[in-house]
């Protein structure tokens, strides 16, 4: 579904990313850990063409990211959900309203909007919380209305960068399962982190870059840095 | 662009203008003072030409008289050709009589003038006649004169003048208000699209965050782009409705006076309505095109899509 070919991206001459290739497939549930400045949310910027790399290819379905026009960025971001560390809501909508702006900005109807926002929220657990306006709620609650945002559009991947970073560990984890129940749903999810524990814990597979470079891949990973 | 993203966008363009709604007023104002700078122009340009036709009417920019043995034929034959030369807009005739006639009206009541208008018989009277010729341009009325005054025409006049200096002096005046007009308008411009370009800015600025999410959100880059062309819209169309009206209701209120003052009587409402149209698409025109342009200048440089 993703693939790396030989992949290099430099910032004032020293390398962020050199050389990776990388398979993902279909249904995938990776965790991308690393030190920070190791290369993670790099690579993550690079799937969703908002860096262009020097060199290599990036495919995802057979799409070349690397080259692909501006024009045609927008409709690859509607296939591919992100969340972030720092949440990212609008402080002056409500969750449902986050959720709906996701929608609203991609020329989605209105009917659309009324019957996809209350799915996405429910996904997530928060259809309790609709009316709420962010500053009214607990920071796992913000970083799931962030999630329903990023998987309002359904799409075939979720980014994940650190977004457990800011989380007491209890709402990490929870997070953490939701990342898993979305996964399981089909969609392919990457999990850069910092969260040993987390990681350990759910068995999947983990690539560890470090200073650019993929240094470990496996199925079943440990965080091994 | 679909109706329902049309109307978003719009919405969305109009928030921009509400949210910072003094800042909005600020922009506003100097667009509406530069647009009032334009139309003032305009104004004067029209009120100048229209005192200048005026003048020029009166005065008769370029006189040629007729010789006494000049027949009637002749005179005939020479204002058609006259009337054919480049630049002549038209050549009015004043018969003998008329002159004479002229003559008695301005003298009325100066008996010395008019007895000596007894003293010559009609064979010897200077008041043959003559031609006053006005031109399509101020600048044309030289070339008129040096055609008059060919070798040709020696025959047919005794004398041909022209009110070069009066000429000269309103040609001076159209010049430089023409000038200073075009320069103070040019430095507003410049400010205008200064002040619209910071007050983008400022919104770009304040809806940073909104506009990164739209990003990752996959929303398109006018999508993004637009609201901010419509804020610039907005200034541009409230200052151009707002100084149009102004204008407008000066030139009802001060036309009279106006007329007063230049002693011209061409001042009705068909110059005001043509005026009026001017203005409007002139402010129309500028006021989006500084908007435009100073919103695409704050976009290209503060808005990463």
């Amino acid at each position: 579904m993703i693939r790396f070919d030989k992949v290099t991206k430099t910032y004032n001459e020293s390398y962020a990313i050199k050389e990776v290739s990388l398979d993902i497939h279909k249904g995938d549930f990776i965790s991308l850990v690393g030190q920070s400045g190791a290369g993670k949310s790099t690579l993550l910027s690079l799937i969703i063409g908002e860096e262009r790399p020097d060199s290599g290819r990036i495919l995802i379905d057979d799409i070349d990211v690397a080259r692909i026009k501006p024009y045609d960025i927008p409709f690859l971001r509607r296939k591919i959900g992100v969340v972030f560390q720092d949440i990212k809501l609008l402080d002056n909508r409500t969750a449902y309203e986050n959720v709906a702006f996701a929608l609203e900005v991609s020329g989605e109807s209105a009917d659309v909007i009324k019957k996809e926002v209350p799915k996405a929220l429910e996904l997530v657990g928060l259809e309790d919380k609709a009316a709420a306006f962010p500053n009214e709620m607990s920071g796992g609650e913000k970083q799931r209305v962030a999630i329903a945002r990023a998987m309002v559009h359904k799409p075939v991947l979720l980014l994940a960068d650190e977004p457990t970073g800011n989380l007491d560990s209890i709402n990490a984890w929870e997070i953490l399962q939701l990342l898993l129940k979305i996964n399981k749903t089909g969609t392919t999810v990457i999990l850069a982190t910092h969260a040993k524990d987390l990681v350990n814990s759910i068995k999947k597979r983990v690539i560890t870059i470090e200073k650019g470079e993929i240094t470990n891949d496996q199925e079943k990973g440990k965080y091994l840095l | 662009m679909k109706m329902l993203t049309t109307k978003r966008v719009i919405a969305s363009g109009l928030t921009n203008f509400l949210r910072n709604i003094w800042i909005s007023i600020a922009a506003t104002s100097m667009v509406s003072i530069t647009l009032f700078i334009i139309s003032i122009i305009i104004v004067l340009y029209a009120l100048t030409s229209v005192a200048i036709n005026s003048s020029t009417d009166k005065i008769g920019v370029v006189t040629a008289y007729f010789n006494q043995q000049t027949t009637e034929k002749e005179k005939e034959n020479v204002i058609v050709e006259v009337s054919s030369l480049p630049g002549v807009r038209e050549v009015i005739y004043t018969t003998k009589e008329q002159a004479i006639a002229q003559f008695r009206a301005t003298h009325e009541n100066d008996p010395n003038w008019l007895e000596s208008l007894n003293e010559f018989t009609d064979a010897d009277s200077p008041l043959n006649g003559s031609i006053s010729v006005k031109a399509d341009s101020l600048t044309d009325y030289a070339q008129i004169y040096d055609s008059l005054i060919e070798d040709r025409y020696a025959p047919y006049f005794h004398d041909v003048r022209d009110n070069q200096k009066v000429i000269d002096k309103l040609y001076t005046i159209i010049l430089f208000i023409t000038r200073f007009g075009i320069l103070l308008a040019a430095i507003f411009m410049v400010v205008t699209v200064l002040v619209t370009f910071n007050t983008i800015r400022l919104t770009i600025y304040n809806r940073r965050s909104e506009v990164e999410i739209m990003r990752l959100v996959g929303a398109t880059n006018w999508y993004i782009r637009w609201p901010f062309f419509i804020e610039g819209i907005l200034y541009a169309l409230i200052a151009t409705i707002l100084t149009s009206g102004i204008i407008l209701i000066l030139l009802f209120l001060l036309s009279g006076r106006i007329e007063q003052f230049l002693s011209i009587n061409a001042f009705g409402t068909s110059l005001i309505k043509s005026l009026f149209w001017q203005i409007l698409l002139a402010n129309f025109l500028a006021s989006i095109g500084l908007t435009v342009l100073a919103s695409s200048i704050a976009m290209r440089r503060y808005l990463k899509v």
